[in-house]
Protein backbone atom coordinates (compact mmCIF):
# COMPACT_ATOMS: atom_id res chain seq x y z
CA UNK A 1 0.00 0.00 0.00
CA UNK A 2 1.21 3.51 -0.84
CA UNK A 3 1.78 5.87 1.98
CA UNK A 4 -0.54 8.57 1.50
CA UNK A 5 0.20 10.46 4.76
CA UNK A 6 -0.96 14.02 4.61
CA UNK A 7 2.38 15.09 6.40
CA UNK A 8 2.12 19.41 5.80
CA UNK A 9 -1.57 18.83 7.78
CA UNK A 10 0.22 16.32 10.15
CA UNK A 11 2.48 18.93 11.07
CA UNK A 12 0.24 22.10 11.37
CA UNK A 13 -2.30 20.56 13.60
CA UNK A 14 0.77 19.63 15.84
CA UNK A 15 1.95 22.78 16.17
CA UNK A 16 -1.58 23.90 16.37
CA UNK A 17 -2.63 21.70 19.33
CA UNK A 18 0.61 22.56 21.33
CA UNK A 19 -0.39 26.73 20.75
CA UNK A 20 -3.76 26.12 22.02
CA UNK A 21 -2.48 24.34 24.99
CA UNK A 22 -0.16 26.50 25.62
CA UNK A 23 -3.21 29.45 25.68
CA UNK A 24 -3.39 30.33 28.86
CA UNK A 25 0.00 31.05 29.89
CA UNK A 26 1.42 32.75 27.01
CA UNK A 27 -1.90 34.92 26.56
CA UNK A 28 -2.21 36.13 30.10
CA UNK A 29 1.04 35.67 31.52
CA UNK A 30 1.31 36.14 34.87
CA UNK A 31 -1.67 37.83 35.44
CA UNK A 32 -4.38 36.30 37.84
CA UNK A 33 -8.24 34.98 36.54
CA UNK A 34 -10.73 37.65 38.27
CA UNK A 35 -12.53 35.85 41.31
CA UNK A 36 -15.48 35.14 39.32
CA UNK A 37 -13.65 34.01 35.94
CA UNK A 38 -11.64 32.00 38.31
CA UNK A 39 -15.18 30.40 40.07
CA UNK A 40 -16.35 29.62 35.96
CA UNK A 41 -13.06 27.94 35.79
CA UNK A 42 -13.97 25.38 38.71
CA UNK A 43 -17.09 24.49 36.91
CA UNK A 44 -15.63 23.71 33.23
CA UNK A 45 -14.67 20.16 34.01
CA UNK A 46 -18.15 19.77 34.88
CA UNK A 47 -19.73 21.32 32.22
CA UNK A 48 -17.33 19.58 29.55
CA UNK A 49 -17.42 16.29 30.76
CA UNK A 50 -21.35 16.23 31.15
CA UNK A 51 -21.01 17.49 27.38
CA UNK A 52 -18.80 14.81 26.14
CA UNK A 53 -21.08 12.11 27.60
CA UNK A 54 -23.96 13.64 25.62
CA UNK A 55 -22.23 14.25 22.59
CA UNK A 56 -20.76 10.59 22.84
CA UNK A 57 -24.65 8.92 23.12
CA UNK A 58 -25.82 11.99 20.72
CA UNK A 59 -24.01 11.75 17.73
CA UNK A 60 -25.35 8.45 17.60
CA UNK A 61 -29.07 9.87 16.34
CA UNK A 62 -32.10 8.22 18.60
CA UNK A 63 -31.67 4.64 17.26
CA UNK A 64 -31.21 1.63 19.06
CA UNK A 65 -27.59 2.08 19.39
CA UNK A 66 -27.88 5.31 21.18
CA UNK A 67 -30.67 3.24 23.44
CA UNK A 68 -27.70 0.96 24.26
CA UNK A 69 -25.23 2.96 25.03
CA UNK A 70 -27.76 5.06 27.44
CA UNK A 71 -28.42 1.67 29.22
CA UNK A 72 -24.41 0.59 29.60
CA UNK A 73 -23.81 4.24 30.92
CA UNK A 74 -26.72 4.24 33.28
CA UNK A 75 -26.35 1.68 34.66
CA UNK A 76 -22.33 2.28 35.23
CA UNK A 77 -23.38 5.99 36.29
CA UNK A 78 -25.96 4.04 39.24
CA UNK A 79 -23.32 1.30 40.31
CA UNK A 80 -20.74 4.57 40.47
CA UNK A 81 -23.06 6.54 42.68
CA UNK A 82 -23.31 3.33 44.73
CA UNK A 83 -19.45 3.24 45.60
CA UNK A 84 -18.56 0.53 42.95
CA UNK A 85 -14.81 1.40 42.17
CA UNK A 86 -13.99 3.58 38.75
CA UNK A 87 -12.90 0.72 37.05
CA UNK A 88 -15.63 -1.56 37.72
CA UNK A 89 -17.85 1.20 36.40
CA UNK A 90 -16.14 1.04 33.12
CA UNK A 91 -16.05 -2.83 32.78
CA UNK A 92 -19.93 -2.93 33.79
CA UNK A 93 -21.17 0.12 31.58
CA UNK A 94 -18.70 -2.52 28.29
CA UNK A 95 -20.32 -5.14 29.14
CA UNK A 96 -24.29 -3.62 29.29
CA UNK A 97 -24.04 -2.13 26.22
CA UNK A 98 -22.68 -5.06 24.49
CA UNK A 99 -24.96 -7.30 25.92
CA UNK A 100 -27.93 -4.52 24.83
CA UNK A 101 -26.37 -4.16 21.36
CA UNK A 102 -26.65 -8.46 20.96
CA UNK A 103 -30.36 -8.31 22.31
CA UNK A 104 -31.16 -5.36 20.36
CA UNK A 105 -29.66 -7.14 16.91
CA UNK A 106 -27.19 -3.78 16.82
CA UNK A 107 -23.82 -5.99 17.51
CA UNK A 108 -21.38 -6.77 15.07
CA UNK B 1 6.11 24.80 57.13
CA UNK B 2 7.23 27.67 55.15
CA UNK B 3 5.01 30.62 54.24
CA UNK B 4 3.24 28.92 50.90
CA UNK B 5 5.06 30.55 47.65
CA UNK B 6 2.73 33.19 46.60
CA UNK B 7 5.14 34.62 43.49
CA UNK B 8 4.65 33.35 40.10
CA UNK B 9 7.76 32.98 37.81
CA UNK B 10 9.31 31.03 41.54
CA UNK B 11 9.75 27.75 40.00
CA UNK B 12 9.36 24.99 42.94
CA UNK B 13 9.66 21.42 42.12
CA UNK B 14 6.99 19.50 40.77
CA UNK B 15 5.98 17.02 43.76
CA UNK B 16 6.82 13.35 42.98
CA UNK B 17 4.33 12.26 45.02
CA UNK B 18 1.79 14.33 42.59
CA UNK B 19 3.36 12.83 39.96
CA UNK B 20 2.96 9.25 41.19
CA UNK B 21 -0.98 9.96 42.30
CA UNK B 22 -2.04 11.21 38.78
CA UNK B 23 0.10 8.21 37.34
CA UNK B 24 -1.74 5.86 39.04
CA UNK B 25 -5.20 7.79 38.66
CA UNK B 26 -4.43 7.74 34.86
CA UNK B 27 -4.01 4.73 34.43
CA UNK B 28 -8.07 3.56 34.26
CA UNK B 29 -8.63 6.55 31.29
CA UNK B 30 -5.17 5.16 30.16
CA UNK B 31 -6.85 1.65 29.41
CA UNK B 32 -9.54 3.77 27.59
CA UNK B 33 -7.30 5.46 25.56
CA UNK B 34 -5.77 2.51 24.27
CA UNK B 35 -8.67 1.72 22.65
CA UNK B 36 -9.38 4.94 21.14
CA UNK B 37 -5.53 4.71 19.75
CA UNK B 38 -6.48 1.22 18.32
CA UNK B 39 -8.95 2.40 16.65
CA UNK B 40 -7.43 5.92 15.07
CA UNK B 41 -4.22 3.55 14.56
CA UNK B 42 -6.65 1.03 12.36
CA UNK B 43 -8.18 4.22 10.71
CA UNK B 44 -5.30 5.51 9.92
CA UNK B 45 -3.75 1.82 8.24
CA UNK B 46 -7.27 2.10 6.34
CA UNK B 47 -5.92 5.51 4.76
CA UNK B 48 -3.14 4.15 3.83
CA UNK B 49 -0.91 6.55 6.23
CA UNK B 50 1.60 4.06 6.28
CA UNK B 51 3.58 3.34 10.14
CA UNK B 52 5.78 6.52 10.55
CA UNK B 53 2.86 9.07 10.26
CA UNK B 54 0.45 7.94 12.60
CA UNK B 55 3.02 7.04 15.40
CA UNK B 56 4.53 10.68 15.11
CA UNK B 57 1.05 12.35 15.09
CA UNK B 58 -0.10 10.70 18.37
CA UNK B 59 3.28 11.01 19.80
CA UNK B 60 3.44 14.57 18.90
CA UNK B 61 -0.64 15.79 18.66
CA UNK B 62 -2.03 13.31 21.40
CA UNK B 63 -4.89 14.73 20.71
CA UNK B 64 -7.98 11.55 19.47
CA UNK B 65 -10.33 14.22 18.13
CA UNK B 66 -8.24 16.19 16.27
CA UNK B 67 -6.06 13.21 14.64
CA UNK B 68 -9.50 11.61 13.98
CA UNK B 69 -10.78 14.66 12.65
CA UNK B 70 -7.71 15.40 9.86
CA UNK B 71 -8.00 11.88 9.22
CA UNK B 72 -11.58 12.04 7.95
CA UNK B 73 -11.39 14.96 6.63
CA UNK B 74 -7.70 15.06 5.07
CA UNK B 75 -9.71 14.28 1.68
CA UNK B 76 -11.50 17.86 2.06
CA UNK B 77 -8.14 19.35 1.08
CA UNK B 78 -5.04 20.79 3.29
CA UNK B 79 -6.71 24.15 5.24
CA UNK B 80 -10.24 22.40 5.54
CA UNK B 81 -8.75 19.58 7.03
CA UNK B 82 -6.50 21.30 9.05
CA UNK B 83 -9.11 23.56 10.11
CA UNK B 84 -11.37 21.07 11.35
CA UNK B 85 -8.98 19.40 13.22
CA UNK B 86 -7.89 22.36 15.05
CA UNK B 87 -11.82 24.02 15.60
CA UNK B 88 -12.02 20.55 17.17
CA UNK B 89 -9.66 21.44 19.50
CA UNK B 90 -10.82 25.20 20.88
CA UNK B 91 -12.06 24.09 24.10
CA UNK B 92 -8.23 23.42 25.15
CA UNK B 93 -7.84 27.06 24.73
CA UNK B 94 -10.65 27.63 27.41
CA UNK B 95 -9.16 25.32 29.56
CA UNK B 96 -5.56 26.23 29.57
CA UNK B 97 -6.74 29.42 30.35
CA UNK B 98 -8.45 28.25 33.15
CA UNK B 99 -5.21 26.39 33.93
CA UNK B 100 -2.93 29.07 34.12
CA UNK B 101 -3.15 30.11 37.50
CA UNK B 102 -2.28 27.14 38.90
CA UNK B 103 0.45 26.63 36.64
CA UNK B 104 4.00 27.84 38.03
CA UNK B 105 7.22 29.13 36.38
CA UNK B 106 8.14 31.31 33.64
CA UNK B 107 5.38 31.85 30.58
CA UNK B 108 7.30 28.85 28.87
CA UNK B 109 7.54 26.38 31.73
CA UNK B 110 4.08 27.20 32.28
CA UNK B 111 2.86 26.64 28.33
CA UNK B 112 5.57 23.45 28.79
CA UNK B 113 3.26 22.25 31.79
CA UNK B 114 0.49 22.71 30.10
CA UNK B 115 1.22 20.54 26.90
CA UNK B 116 -0.14 17.83 29.48
CA UNK B 117 -3.62 18.85 28.72
CA UNK B 118 -6.10 16.28 27.91
CA UNK B 119 -9.61 16.07 29.01
CA UNK B 120 -9.26 13.73 31.60
CA UNK B 121 -6.28 14.67 33.28
CA UNK B 122 -7.80 18.19 33.38
CA UNK B 123 -10.93 16.54 35.30
CA UNK B 124 -8.48 14.47 37.40
CA UNK B 125 -6.03 17.67 38.17
CA UNK B 126 -9.06 19.38 39.73
CA UNK B 127 -9.15 19.89 43.52
CA UNK B 128 -11.81 22.40 43.33
CA UNK B 129 -12.44 26.43 43.46
CA UNK B 130 -10.83 26.22 40.05
CA UNK B 131 -7.70 25.28 41.52
CA UNK B 132 -5.81 22.08 39.69
CA UNK B 133 -2.28 20.03 40.82
CA UNK B 134 -0.50 20.71 38.38
CA UNK B 135 1.43 17.56 39.39
CA UNK B 136 -1.12 15.30 38.93
CA UNK B 137 -2.29 16.89 35.43
CA UNK B 138 1.14 15.87 34.23
CA UNK B 139 1.59 12.38 35.94
CA UNK B 140 -2.05 11.70 34.96
CA UNK B 141 -0.91 12.05 31.09
CA UNK B 142 2.23 9.64 31.58
CA UNK B 143 -0.01 6.71 31.22
CA UNK B 144 -2.81 8.35 28.83
CA UNK B 145 0.28 9.09 26.38
CA UNK B 146 1.85 6.04 26.56
CA UNK B 147 -1.79 4.21 25.89
CA UNK B 148 -2.60 6.56 22.89
CA UNK B 149 0.99 5.49 21.12
CA UNK B 150 0.97 2.02 21.69
CA UNK B 151 -2.49 1.91 21.28
CA UNK B 152 -1.93 3.62 17.93
CA UNK B 153 0.98 1.01 17.09
CA UNK B 154 -1.65 -2.05 18.34
CA UNK B 155 -4.19 -0.54 15.73
CA UNK B 156 -1.97 -0.02 12.70
CA UNK B 157 -0.83 -3.73 13.32
CA UNK B 158 -4.55 -5.69 13.93
CA UNK B 159 -6.16 -3.29 12.66
CA UNK B 160 -9.15 -4.05 14.10
CA UNK B 161 -12.55 -3.51 12.57
CA UNK B 162 -15.04 -1.05 13.94
CA UNK B 163 -17.72 -4.14 14.50
CA UNK B 164 -15.19 -6.05 16.91
CA UNK B 165 -14.97 -2.61 18.60
CA UNK B 166 -18.58 -2.31 18.72
CA UNK B 167 -19.43 -6.21 19.65
CA UNK B 168 -16.86 -6.21 22.68
CA UNK B 169 -18.47 -2.61 24.02
CA UNK B 170 -14.83 -1.42 23.72
CA UNK B 171 -15.83 1.98 22.36
CA UNK B 172 -18.50 2.60 25.68
CA UNK B 173 -14.94 2.60 27.76
CA UNK B 174 -14.13 6.51 27.05
CA UNK B 175 -17.50 7.63 27.27
CA UNK B 176 -18.04 6.11 30.78
CA UNK B 177 -15.01 7.33 32.02
CA UNK B 178 -16.19 10.99 31.40
CA UNK B 179 -19.60 9.75 33.02
CA UNK B 180 -17.80 8.70 35.97
CA UNK B 181 -15.66 12.07 36.10
CA UNK B 182 -18.54 14.25 35.63
CA UNK B 183 -20.40 12.40 38.49
CA UNK B 184 -17.07 13.08 40.45
CA UNK B 185 -17.33 16.80 39.61
CA UNK B 186 -20.92 17.18 40.73
CA UNK B 187 -20.56 15.90 43.80
CA UNK B 188 -18.17 18.78 44.78
CA UNK B 189 -20.95 21.46 44.62
CA UNK B 190 -24.43 22.43 44.06
CA UNK B 191 -22.96 24.76 41.29
CA UNK B 192 -20.84 21.78 39.78
CA UNK B 193 -23.81 19.89 39.66
CA UNK B 194 -25.37 22.90 37.61
CA UNK B 195 -22.71 23.24 35.20
CA UNK B 196 -23.05 19.54 34.38
CA UNK B 197 -26.91 19.60 33.97
CA UNK B 198 -26.51 22.93 32.04
CA UNK B 199 -23.48 21.65 30.11
CA UNK B 200 -25.19 18.42 29.21
CA UNK B 201 -28.18 20.58 28.05
CA UNK B 202 -26.50 22.56 25.84
CA UNK B 203 -24.49 20.02 24.11
CA UNK B 204 -28.03 18.14 23.48
CA UNK B 205 -29.32 21.63 21.85
CA UNK B 206 -26.24 22.36 19.90
CA UNK B 207 -26.09 18.79 18.60
CA UNK B 208 -29.36 19.17 16.44
CA UNK B 209 -27.42 22.23 14.37
CA UNK B 210 -23.76 21.85 15.28
CA UNK B 211 -21.38 19.35 14.75
CA UNK B 212 -20.19 17.61 18.10
CA UNK B 213 -16.89 19.68 18.56
CA UNK B 214 -18.92 22.96 18.07
CA UNK B 215 -21.45 21.14 20.64
CA UNK B 216 -18.48 20.94 23.04
CA UNK B 217 -17.51 24.40 22.69
CA UNK B 218 -21.32 25.31 23.50
CA UNK B 219 -21.02 22.60 26.59
CA UNK B 220 -18.11 24.66 28.08
CA UNK B 221 -20.91 27.39 28.51
CA UNK B 222 -22.45 25.47 31.00
CA UNK B 223 -19.65 27.04 33.53
CA UNK B 224 -20.94 30.25 33.10
CA UNK B 225 -24.20 29.41 35.87
CA UNK B 226 -20.62 30.30 38.12
CA UNK B 227 -21.81 33.96 37.07
CA UNK B 228 -25.45 33.57 38.51
CA UNK B 229 -25.39 31.31 41.17
CA UNK B 230 -23.80 31.40 44.54
CA UNK B 231 -20.74 29.97 44.88
CA UNK B 232 -20.82 27.10 47.98
CA UNK B 233 -17.86 24.79 46.89
CA UNK B 234 -17.42 22.15 50.09
CA UNK B 235 -13.38 22.61 49.85
CA UNK B 236 -13.40 22.73 53.48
Amino acid sequence: MTTSAPWPGIAITIVAIAGMKAAGPLLLGARRLPRRLLVVAGLAAAALLAGLVVVAVGTHGPSRDAAALVGGLGVAGVAYLLRVPMVVAVAVAMLVTALLRWWLGVGA
Amino acid sequence: MTAPTEGRGRPEPLGRAGIVDGIRRGIGPAAATAVFGAGFGAMAATAGWGTAAPVTFSALAFSGTAQSMLLVSSAAGLVPAVAAAVLVNVRHVVMSIALNDSLRGSRWVRALHAQALVDPSFALAHRGNGQFDRAVLIGASIPQWVAWVVGTVVGLLVAPGPDVIRAYGLDVALPAFFLLLAIDEARRSRPAVAAALTGAALAAAALTVLPASAALLVALAGALVGLVLRHEEDGS
